[in-house]
């Protein structure tokens, strides 16, 4: 069973953009920052807070050269299905291409 | 069942310590034919001792011990219980463990030995969990394997994930928290970290058809204890990066 998602829009400081697939729902043995079990334990759910967003940010990109500038939350149909020109891609707040 | 075939032969039980062990027994005498149903009830066993609890068969008689049970009726205190079959020279070992306080032990006609604790219910297993340290070591023989513990065994996959080429859609995933998308790569971050960044990471590229067009080989890049960067080129001679159909990626080794 696949896992719900937020899809976030995260612009780095070497300009580029990256759209991010934070877990709404996950298993593992240990719980993400803003997440809580659920009933029967081992599945867990979280809402995308700041706070849990952050420390997902922080922990994706505690590893890489290029740093996240700003983010946004966005949808799954404000991700252009034309993939072509995915190395170019922009967030100006409003419209990703 | 256990067959006593002779005059000297008999089940005992040694008790470790002192206590309250109870045992009762059920069993059919075939002599020549001739069926006679008989029962055994031990008085409580209070010391550390041997006790005979079902006896030797008269001549030309086969005693069949058709049910046995061993019951711990002490409230607190555990015992080192001893099962033996005894032929007047020989003893031979049948089982041996510790019953817990309420616990018991149950042999049925079919021959199984069945381990029940304090509630009644049957008890998952006569050895205990085993440590993150035991399940690293790859070597006890006496404690067990659970659903918690299993995720240690350096043999298990810590994380796995399977999503869409574009890293959009999660499909099945086990210890990961996000996948994010990059220009031309995928980074996977998980829940819980590997303790260093050397780990075994396995990717394989999903292809929309078995052709060499639609071939994609994968990569890792940047692997740190807790993300892993994948990505994908395509078959032609510059080997441009590309999306596969699906990613299937899985990590091996020490948290």
């Amino acid at each position: 069973m696949g896992n719900a998602v937020q899809h976030i829009a995260i612009t780095l400081d070497n300009g580029s953009l990256e759209i991010m697939s934070f877990f709404l729902d996950g298993r593992s043995d240990t719980l993400p920052r803003g997440a809580v079990w659920d009933d029967t334990g081992g599945t867990w759910t979280r809402k995308p807070s700041k706070e849990a967003v952050d420390d997902e940010i922080e922990r994706t990109y505690a590893g890489s050269k290029a740093k996240p500038t700003k983010y946004r939350l966005i949808d799954f149909a404000d991700i252009p299905t034309d993939r072509s020109n995915r190395a170019n891609w922009k967030d100006d707040g409003k419209k990703i291409g | 069942m256990i067959i006593l075939g002779s005059t000297s032969d008999l089940i005992r039980i040694i008790t470790g310590s002192t206590g309250d062990i109870r045992a009762h027994a059920s069993w059919i005498d075939n002599n020549a034919g001739t069926i006679t149903v008989g029962r055994t009830n031990t008085a409580s066993i209070s010391t550390a001792t041997t006790t005979t609890v079902v006896g030797s068969p008269a001549a030309s008689t086969q005693r069949n011990c058709r049910h046995l049970n061993i019951f711990n009726n002490h409230a607190t205190t555990s015992n080192l219980i001893t099962i033996e079959h005894f032929d007047g020279t020989t003893a031979e070992q049948l089982w041996k463990g510790t019953l817990l306080a309420g616990e018991s032990l149950v042999l049925d006609q079919g021959g199984r030995w069945t381990y029940y604790d304090a509630t009644g219910n049957v008890k998952a297993s006569i050895y205990p969990a085993a440590s993150q340290a035991e399940m690293e070591a790859v070597s006890s023989n006496v404690v067990a394997v659970t659903p918690a513990n299993l995720k240690w065994h350096p043999a298990a996959a810590k994380f796995w994930v399977k999503f869409t080429g574009n890293s959009t859609t999660i499909l099945a995933s086990y210890n990961v928290t996000s996948i994010t998308d990059g220009t031309t790569q995928a980074t996977i971050t998980l829940a819980t970290a590997f303790s260093s960044a050397n780990w075994c990471c396995v990717t394989n590229c999903e292809c929309s058809a078995a052709t060499v067009a639609a071939w994609r080989g994968s990569a890792t890049f940047t692997q740190t204890a807790s993300t892993v960067i994948v990505f994908a080129v395509d078959a032609t001679a510059t080997q441009l990066l590309a999306d596969p159909t699906s990613w299937h990626v899985a990590g091996y080794g020490d948290q």
